[in-house]
């Protein structure tokens, strides 16, 4: 079963559809990136998961339980971390944890031990005393992370998480985020930076104008989108004389020289892959490389994508 | 401190914390008291070596705690409250295990610290007055607990002013509307510790008496209803906004009668019961139209809360929200009323002022004017039932059933004018309620009323059913979830 299941969620603000038959699911363990460009309905899809809007129509399940039928069973399994996330004035970072940690219900030592666990789980230990308004927007958003995870949510539910943040708190937060998937935690997380998913996630949901686009892993987008797969070859001869023998093959698309070799993009299956080298060998060249590349996230992203806004 | 409060509300203990470590009670605080010491040294200065000091220095005093406790801490609970939107903390609440009743509570119970902390300053120089003599201790007691209890009520109605609106700019103009209230209440606190220190008409005298009533009424009402609301305020759009305010709402009435009964018996004379009914009954019905202009439907997060048993669901249906649910709560309080009405009446007949109160044309007479209720409060809001399921519609509903029943009264008045008809010019026309009462040999158009009201109440037959019906089948729904996971056997009804 898996630990949170967008099943065909519609939700519509006036005449504007935000989210229109959405439908995905997260697995345990892994980390799913909810990617989008703005406006295209993530925030609202998200919100509904976390229980903080309702769905016109559809339901999402976190662990079986629906968020229609009970927000508070759901609510206990679920952490939450908004983009715009709550600070309050003249508060420590200690106290702010031990608040939520209360608010959680969490009682004597149990929440001492727990808001100890989250400090160090995100390294704020050493800054336990110090004021929320002192800290950094990385340490902000590591406090955040830290207070999500007060109450063992199984699922977790991460909106821009990186938005704002310099590249090493980007990547500190990338290796809490994989540590919280190694602890059999389910975790959507969305993010406009691309290339920080594609390091983090196992897989994507890809949204636009409301609409999911795709949903799995890179590599099965790919392969289900029959997308065009770069492909890099070099041999021993001459690189112009490679060019022009690739372009008289079927099935090779915009060859392009590219350092010592040649890159083409190809779209057919290993069969006509396995033809394009023959065709070389039997045009009298060596290949000493031929390595399909694998497709990033920003291509897969911008192939599925029109830049559709609502 | 951490080790031991655990029980305690985790708001409280977090406003607290908040207000110790900020700049604004740190500041507020030493100089509020420095200015009521300050000024009752001066006042006790200039008025040695009179015998009767004591007033003289308390009513400076307790005017500058009045306006610690109704001003100060007032507007730090709608500054608390409205942080909760502006700093993004709404949600972060809203997902914890903190119910909105609790949250609410929680800012009510730091207002109470916060305010107990200015009466713990301002206590002993109130009770000095005391030895100055002119003062009774009762008396001091008296009021420096209704101005404490004050307090709490005007930090209720701040935090449901500022959650009325999430929009800047709006909540500028609320805290004035809020400064206005807290400046009528210190006024009126100061005129009522006026007449109590000075007049000589402190607890005992006959104004006490009369007093106690209205201030319990005035402070408590209020802050019971604003509470409520605030705490709706909080909650999800599809849970229950509705209900706590009309339970508050219904509680603040049956507070009200039995301050009335109370009032009445003690003073062995007064209003005839049949005014003060109608009177209570017109105020349900302001508050109705709130409720009968909800939508009709039960908001989805509310069905799953209905009891499993048919007959608490039933008896729940008046006090869940709902258009349809709104006419039967209002029904309720008038049943209340009523019932009120005719207990006092039976035990205390008060025929010195009014003509025969029980005679079939007084009674034909109230039943005529509450005729116009039901047709602006259950017809009207029938009629606007459809715009009720917008978005914007209960609130330009809430526009526009009073405007009907207000310019019902008015137009007419501008018509006589119009066409010189000096009756209608000071009331007296058929779509005024008040005509029904003050005016003689009105049978025709008071047989008009009642027939309309019939009609209205027929029309409205088939909303109610299915408001009740809703409730019946969300009852049986959720027991069939509840039995069907295991959580509860299904109970025999």
């Amino acid at each position: 079963m898996p630990a949170l299941e967008v099943r065909n969620v519609t939700k519509r603000f006036g005449k504007l559809v935000a989210v229109d038959g959405a439908s995905f699911a997260v697995e345990p363990g892994r980390i799913t990136g909810f990617i989008g460009p703005n406006g295209a309905g993530k925030t609202t899809t998200m919100r509904i998961a976390a229980t903080l809007e309702l769905p016109d129509e559809g339901d999402v399940l976190l662990d079986g339980v629906s968020v229609l039928d009970d927000p508070r069973a759901v609510r206990r399994k679920l952490g939450f971390m908004p983009d715009a996330y709550g600070a309050y004035s003249s508060t420590t970072l200690w106290e702010y944890l031990d608040f939520y940690a209360r608010a959680y219900d969490l009682a004597g030592s149990v929440r001492r031990r727990r808001v100890e666990e989250v400090l160090e789980f995100t390294s704020l230990s050493p800054l336990r005393e110090k004021e929320m308004a002192s800290l950094s927007k990385g340490l902000k958003q590591r406090l955040c992370l830290a207070k999500t995870l007060l109450h063992d949510p199984s699922v977790l539910i991460l909106d821009e998480p990186a938005a704002g943040l310099d590249p090493r708190a980007r990547v500190e937060l990338r290796e809490l985020v994989r540590a919280l998937a190694g602890m059999g935690k389910a975790i959507l997380v969305s993010s406009h930076i691309l290339t920080e998913l594609a390091e983090m996630c196992d897989g994507i949901a890809v949204i636009e104008a409301g609409k999911i686009k795709a949903t799995g892993s890179v590599e099965s987008i790919t392969r289900g989108l029959q997308l065009a797969v770069p492909i890099y070859v070099r041999v021993l001869e001459d690189a112009d004389r490679l060019e022009r023998a690739l372009l008289e093959l079927p099935g090779v698309e915009r060859a392009r020289r590219e350092g010592e070799g040649v890159v083409f993009d190809h779209a057919g299956s290993p069969e006509s892959l396995s033809t394009i080298l023959a065709g070389l060998l039997t045009a009298g060249l060596h290949p000493i490389e031929f390595t399909p590349r694998a497709m990033g996230l920003e291509e897969v992203f911008l192939s599925l994508t029109e830049g559709k806004m609502q | 401190m951490s080790a031991t409060s655990d029980r305690w509300n985790p708001i409280l203990l977090k406003e607290v914390r908040q207000a110790l470590r900020g700049k604004m009670f740190a500041f507020l605080f030493p100089a509020t008291v420095l200015v009521g010491v300050g000024l009752a040294i001066a006042v006790l200065i200039d008025s040695y070596p009179r015998s009767n000091m004591g007033p003289q220095v308390f009513l400076p005093v307790i005017l500058v705690l009045g306006i610690a406790a109704l001003g100060l801490v007032p507007f730090s609970s709608f500054q608390s409250m409205g942080a909760e939107w502006d700093e993004g903390t709404h949600d972060l609440l809203v997902l914890s295990h903190l119910s909105p009743t609790r949250i609410v509570l929680g800012k009510l119970l730091t207002a109470s610290v916060e305010s107990g902390l200015y009466f713990a300053a301002f206590l002993p120089i109130l009770l000095f007055t005391f030895l100055l003599n002119g003062v009774a201790l009762q008396d001091v007691l008296f009021l420096v607990g209704m101005l404490y209890c004050a307090s709490l009520s005007m930090s209720a109605i701040a935090m449901s002013l500022a959650g009325l609106t999430r929009v800047r700019f709006l909540r500028v103009v609320l805290l004035a509307v809020l400064a206005g209230i807290g400046f009528l209440a210190l006024l009126g606190g100061y005129e009522l510790a006026e007449q109590f220190v000075l007049r000589g008409r402190g607890l005992g005298s006959s104004f006490s008496a009369d007093a106690v009533l209205a201030v319990t009424t005035l402070v408590f009402g209020p802050g019971i209803l604003a509470f409520a609301f605030a705490a709706t305020r909080i909650a999800h759009p599809e849970d229950d906004r509705s209900g706590p305010v009309r339970i508050a709402c219904t509680a603040v009435l049956v507070m009200t009668l039995a301050g009335l009964s109370w009032g009445v018996l003690r003073s062995g004379s007064g209003m005839p019961t049949y005014i003060v009914a109608v009177v209570v009954g017109v105020l349900a019905s302001i508050f109705a139209v709130f409720f009968v202009t909800e939508p009709e439907r039960l908001p989805r997060r509310c069905a799953h809360r209905i009891p499993t048993n048919a007959i608490r669901a039933l008896l729940l249906t008046p006090f869940l929200p709902g258009g349809g649910r709104g006419v039967i709560w209002w029904f309720l309080q008038l049943v209340i009323v009523a019932i009120w009405a005719s207990a006092l009446e039976s035990v205390y007949p008060m025929t010195i002022s009014f003509r025969d109160p029980w005679s079939p044309e007084t009674f034909g007479r109230w039943c005529a004017f509450m005729a116009y209720f039901v047709v602006y409060l259950a017809g009207f809001s029938l009629a606007l039932a459809p715009l009720c399921k917008r978005s914007y519609g209960p609130l330009a509903a809430r526009i526009i059933l009073p405007s009907v029943a207000v310019l019902s009264m008015v137009l007419p008045m501008f018509l006589g004018f119009l066409f010189d008809e000096p009756r209608w010019q000071h009331g007296h026309h058929p779509l005024s309620p008040f005509d029904i009462i003050d005016g003689d040999g009105r049978s025709g158009v008071r047989i008009m009323a009642l027939l309309v009201a019939f009609l209205v109440l027929l029309a409205n037959a088939p909303r109610l059913a299915r408001s009740v019906q809703e409730v019946l089948a969300a009852s049986r729904a959720r027991r069939a979830v509840l039995t069907r996971i295991g959580i509860e056997a299904p109970r025999a009804v």
